[in-house]
């Protein structure tokens, strides 16, 4: 660094230093490492995401009051029709410069909430998964934000991502937890029972009608159940079923939707040809929908 | 010569000893740490406790490479102590920072060291009479125990493997305490992992080779034996349960409403002992015991139709509003299709009669632990 660099450098902190107020600006948690936080002093409002290799320049890190900034641009950008890719990126470099100055107040739970939220409604389980396990730590910190709508998405997404022992403590941390009767917690709560009582009937029922974002969730799997659902089918109805009492029992609104499901996994009309669902020719095709369900690997991104 | 309990008393009091007569190294210096770290435990200094033991057995385990297994029961005793002070060291650090993020990491570090040990022992060149092989099992218990109290399970199979491929003296010739530990360890490891069969045999042995004065051993491992059990439609002696109450508390309510094939009773007794079952990881295991209840169920309406071809689903849903559990006609569909899928029931449905159609030949067959 030349000293004309120094100079400018030492002249943008100040400019910095006298601008800020300092009537909202949070003190890092003291944390047990002290060395490890850093002051941020970047003024570049957006900023794209990029993985940390080497140690933290301040210069690149934006101080919380730009974060505040931030967070807004992006958010009204979304909401203006902005591409998921770069919001995310975006999102995920707030939360970067959150975390390295070791910020970790209302607006970090603010922050992870709502790319929680829109990870979910563009289905990416690894950002979402990120965030809810951050929102855990945060929670348990004893930082506010909406933590039963999170309680409940948490159930589910082990539910999703088929977690047993991870489902077994949630269930467990609901038993004992304030908000365990309100509508999001219930919900996520009848659907793991539903499912593991095979009550496919209430299941559909429930994945038609859920509160908060539950149904983004439940659209992760759906369509796994419903596979699931017609290989019992199958074996239990040999002598065949009606196409229209499986297309409801299965959440479809209408037959055709049903009918254009089954398609996808080459089940054509030669197996439902009177509107008998022919349950033995159609197993084998099942077979090979549910092993492509098993194979996928769904764990976060770290 | 332990830390634990009325011992450490006992070593602070012949601490003295050891200024006026010097013993020759290392044993001066871990005798030393021994009593530093007692007294730490003594005055609830637990963090310091933990930093002296593991400076103790760090010692040792650099020595111990050359010692004969005499050195073993030695080990034992410090291997033990220093998980445990770990642990009490992780909690009190957890109680005073409140902090979640490095939860645990004594009882890591401790880990990583007894590993050592155990690495020690199994790939020990002496001759096998006095080989530190013979501490392979007593050790692999202290190690899984650990993992599992750390949720590391993943790091539990390195342990099984290694253990698999050593070339190690007959399982039968350790000492029976050593086959216990390692035989209920992995029926826990294969039952976390839903092999429920080969559960059952580690399990079954573990008990059967378990002294009846260890009733502390033996509640542990029924407690995971009895679920198995009952997903076999095997229910607890009233004996059994008799003998060991802690047990009864704990699964006599779920196994009773099996027996009686009540349905709405099972999932009464399942949310009220909820959080035992989810604390020893069986919930799940129990959980689908209610299919067993279930079976149970049509089974005994099946006896009392007096074995018919044929069982209206309308009979069905009402031997179920009996129990507590007023289904809907579709829910009961699916109830049966459910029970036909997992092979309690040899049947089909037909939905165009609302029908069970039973198989003639055998529609309830006996239950196997095939999943």
């Amino acid at each position: 660094m030349t000293a004309d660099e120094e100079r400018k450098r030492m002249e943008r902190l100040q400019r910095f230093q006298n601008n800020a107020s300092t009537s909202n600006i949070p003190a890092p948690i003291p944390s047990m490492r002290k060395g490890d936080a850093v002051v941020g002093t970047s003024t570049e409002v957006l900023k794209d995401y990029l993985r940390l290799t080497s140690e933290v320049d301040p210069r690149n890190v934006r101080p919380y009051l730009i974060l505040k900034q931030a967070l807004k641009q992006v958010t009204n950008r979304y909401k203006d029709g902005a591409e998921y890719p770069w919001v995310c990126s975006q999102m995920k470099s707030i939360r970067q410069d959150l975390m390295v100055q070791h910020i970790a107040n209302k607006f970090s739970v603010k922050v992870y909430e709502y790319h929680a939220r829109i990870a979910l409604e563009k289905s990416d389980m690894g950002e979402f998964n990120q965030c809810q396990s951050q929102l855990k730590i945060l929670y348990a910190k004893g930082i506010h934000g909406h933590e039963e709508e999170f309680l409940a998405y948490r159930l589910l997404y082990f539910i999703f991502s088929q977690h047993r022992s991870d489902m077994a403590l949630v269930l467990g941390e609901i038993k004992s937890s304030a908000y365990k009767s309100s509508p999001g917690v219930q919900h996520a709560l009848a659907v793991h029972h539903a499912l593991e009582t095979g009550n496919y009937h209430v299941f559909f029922i429930l994945y038609q009608d859920a509160p908060n974002m539950n149904g983004y969730l439940l659209d992760q799997f759906v369509n796994r159940e419903r596979i699931k659902a017609l290989c019992i089918i199958c074996k239990a109805y040999q002598a065949g079923i009606p196409v229209t009492f499986v297309a409801t029992e299965l959440g479809f609104d209408d037959v055709r939707l049903f009918k254009r499901f089954l398609k996808v996994y080459h089940i054509t009309k030669r197996s439902y040809e009177n509107g008998i669902l022919q349950c033995k020719a159609v197993l084998p095709m099942l077979t090979t929908a549910m092993a492509k369900f098993n194979q996928v690997d769904i764990r976060g991104q770290l | 010569m332990s830390l634990r309990g009325a011992a450490t008393s006992n070593v602070i009091a012949q601490s003295h000893r050891f200024h006026y007569h010097k013993l020759p190294e290392p044993w001066q210096q871990i005798v030393e740490y021994h009593i530093e770290a007692a007294i730490d435990y003594h005055e609830l200094r637990f963090v310091n406790a933990y930093e002296k033991q593991k400076e103790l057995v760090i010692l040792f385990q650099n020595s111990m490479r050359d010692w004969d297994n005499w050195c073993l029961h030695v080990l034992y005793v410090f291997m033990q102590d220093f998980q445990y002070i770990a642990s009490k060291a992780d909690r009190q650090m957890e109680a005073m920072t409140g902090e979640e993020e490095n939860k645990d990491r004594y009882l890591k570090t401790a880990a990583t060291l007894i590993s050592k040990s155990f690495s020690i022992c199994i790939n020990d060149r002496m001759q096998l009479r006095g080989s530190k092989k013979w501490g392979v099992y007593r050790l692999s218990g202290i190690l899984l125990g650990v993992y599992i109290k750390l949720g590391q399970l993943n790091l539990c199979t390195n342990v099984t493997k290694a253990i698999k491929v050593a070339e190690l003296p007959e399982f039968y010739e350790f000492p029976k305490g050593d086959q216990v530990t390692y035989l209920y360890y992995s029926g826990r490891l294969a039952f976390a992992e839903q092999n429920y069969a080969q559960a059952e045999i580690a399990l079954h042995e573990a008990f059967r080779k378990c002294t009846i004065r260890s009733t502390e051993h033996k509640d542990m491992i029924l407690f995971l034996l009895v679920p198995i059990r009952m997903l076999r439609g095997i229910l607890p002696s009233p004996a059994l349960l008799d003998r060991y109450p802690n047990v009864r508390d704990t699964y006599g309510g779920v196994a009773s409403a099996i027996k009686a094939g009540n349905v709405r009773a099972f999932m009464d007794a399942l949310d009220e002992n909820e959080q035992s079952f989810i604390k020893y990881g069986t919930y799940f295991a129990v959980e689908r015991a209610r299919s067993i209840a279930l079976r149970r169920l049509f089974h005994r309406v099946y006896h009392l139709l007096d074995r018919p071809k044929k069982i209206l689903l309308h009979d069905i849903q009402v031997a179920l509003t009996f129990v507590g559990l007023p289904l809907s006609m579709e829910e009961v569909e699916w109830t049966m299709a459910n029970l036909i899928f997992n092979g309690f029931i040899k049947a089909y449905i037909s939905h165009e009669h609302l029908t069970l159609v039973l198989s003639l030949r055998d529609p309830f067959p006996p239950l196997t632990l095939g999943e």
